[in-house]
This record gives structure tokens, sequence and C-alpha cells, in this order.
């Protein structure tokens, strides 16, 4: 079971429809996910706790906060633009 | 629920005219109150939110932002629309220290917190489809808006 850690800033309204899209995609290509959702202001303590395989923050998260985690910039799940290329990539990393 | 739910047209400005995005969310705020949908905290909130967490997005050809805020500052559900003849600036949400020209500002008011999942994948097929984008830019009236808004719902 991989995990996934999916934030954003406060109202869980980014963070939803990016994991919303990341359950069908990661069904599509077989992985077994589960996702964690969190506040930016929670990703520093909720790393060290849940130990997930990437993080996916929806807008600019600080490096320092993420605890050497990979981190695939999730904004294109708003967007529409470079979801395809986002989604390649958080596979890669969840095979890896 | 559906985004069809949450549109009023009293609440859609078109040829909105704003100095700043302080400006802009002022007029939504003040169309959102005055029709009972947010509280007078609302404002505030979405100005601090905005600080700290910006949601301007630098989409295909015109550019969107889509700031909100946690349901304590909002009555009923709703989404304030502004269609700007000049765009306004906000900071990126994907790089808060890069900034990009804003056409169409959603200003999303949800009652619930993460929940209306269905809502906002609606607003999100908008803001990634470039010929919803391209109509709802050049709109003349909040009905315009209604309507292209309605046929996409």
């Amino acid at each position: 079971m991989k995990k996934i850690m999916v934030c954003c800033g406060s109202s869980m309204i980014t963070s939803t429809i990016a994991i919303n899209k990341l359950k069908t995609a990661m069904a599509n290509a077989g992985i077994d996910v589960k996702f964690i959702q969190c506040k930016f202001a929670e990703v520093q303590g909720k790393v060290k706790v849940e130990r997930p395989d990437v993080i996916v923050p929806t807008g600019a998260l600080k490096d320092s906060l993420t605890d050497s985690v990979p981190v695939v910039r999730g904004t294109c799940f708003v967007t529409g633009v470079g979801e395809k290329e986002a989604i390649d990539e958080i596979i890669k990393i969840l095979r890896g | 629920m559906a985004m069809r739910d949450i549109l009023f047209p009293e609440c859609v400005i078109t040829h909105m005219k704003a100095k700043s995005k302080e400006d802009a969310l002022h007029q939504l705020y003040e169309v959102l109150l005055k029709n009972g949908k947010v509280k007078t905290s609302f404002y505030d909130a979405v100005l601090e939110r905005e600080r700290n967490y910006p949601t301007g997005l630098e989409l295909e050809e015109y550019n969107a932002a889509i700031p909100h805020v946690v349901p304590a500052h909002v009555e009923h559900s709703a989404m304030g629309i502004a269609v700007l003849d000049t765009p306004v600036t906000f900071q990126r949400m994907d790089d808060d220290e890069a900034t990009v020209d804003v056409n169409v500002i959603f200003n999303i008011a949800l009652d619930v917190n993460g929940k209306q999942i269905d809502i906002l994948q609606e607003i999100m097929a908008i803001l990634a489809d470039k010929d919803v984008m391209g109509q709802l830019v050049k709109a003349d009236t909040p009905q315009d808006v209604m309507n292209i808004l309605k046929k996409e719902g």
C-alpha cells in the first residue's frame, strides 16, 4: 500500500479535487493507494508520522517542510494543464 | 447539488472595472453580502487567505483566480463571478513569488467543507476549457455568464 499526501491551503477545496482525480488515475494504473489529506500547515508534523511516498501540494509548499519526501506539484489538477505529466511522475515515484 | 444551484445572476459582475485585486474582491463581497450569501467576515477572510495561499491560476489563454474560504464565513453556498474589463494581478497558486493577470474571478463560497465535490469538479472543468473561458471573457451581461455556465453544467 502506497501513501500519497495531498495538501492545500485550508478549506480542503483544491486538495479534494486533486484526490478525486488521483483516485481514478491510481485505480487505472493498478496501484493500491492510501490518501492523506491535510493543510499546508499540517504537513511538517504529519509527514513524520505518516511517511508518505509522495507529497502532492496544490500550491507552493516550502521544501523545508517535506522532510526529503518527493514532491510533485498538483496545481495541474485544478487547472487541467499538465495533468498527465504529473500523474506519470507520481506513478514513476510510487513504482520506483 | 450541482454548480447551477450556486449560480445567481445577482452575484455576477460583468465589465468589472477594478483598480486592484482587493478592489475586485470587495465588489464581489458586496454583491454576495447584499444577497445574503456570506457573512461580514467574508472579505477579510478572503484577503487573508489570498495572502497566505494565493489562488491565481495561469491557464491556456485567459487566466483565472479561485479565491475561497472556510465555510465559517458563508451563509449559503454561492459563487461570485467577476469578468474584468482590464485584468487585475493575483499571486500564483503554484508559485507565490510569481504573479498572473486575471481575467475572470470565481469567488467560491461553500457552506460545507470539502464535500461538494461535484460542484468543484464542474468549476475546474470550466477552468480547463479554453473555449468556455473565451466565451466568459466576452460575456456582456450576468445573464450571458449564466447561459454559458448552465450550458456546461
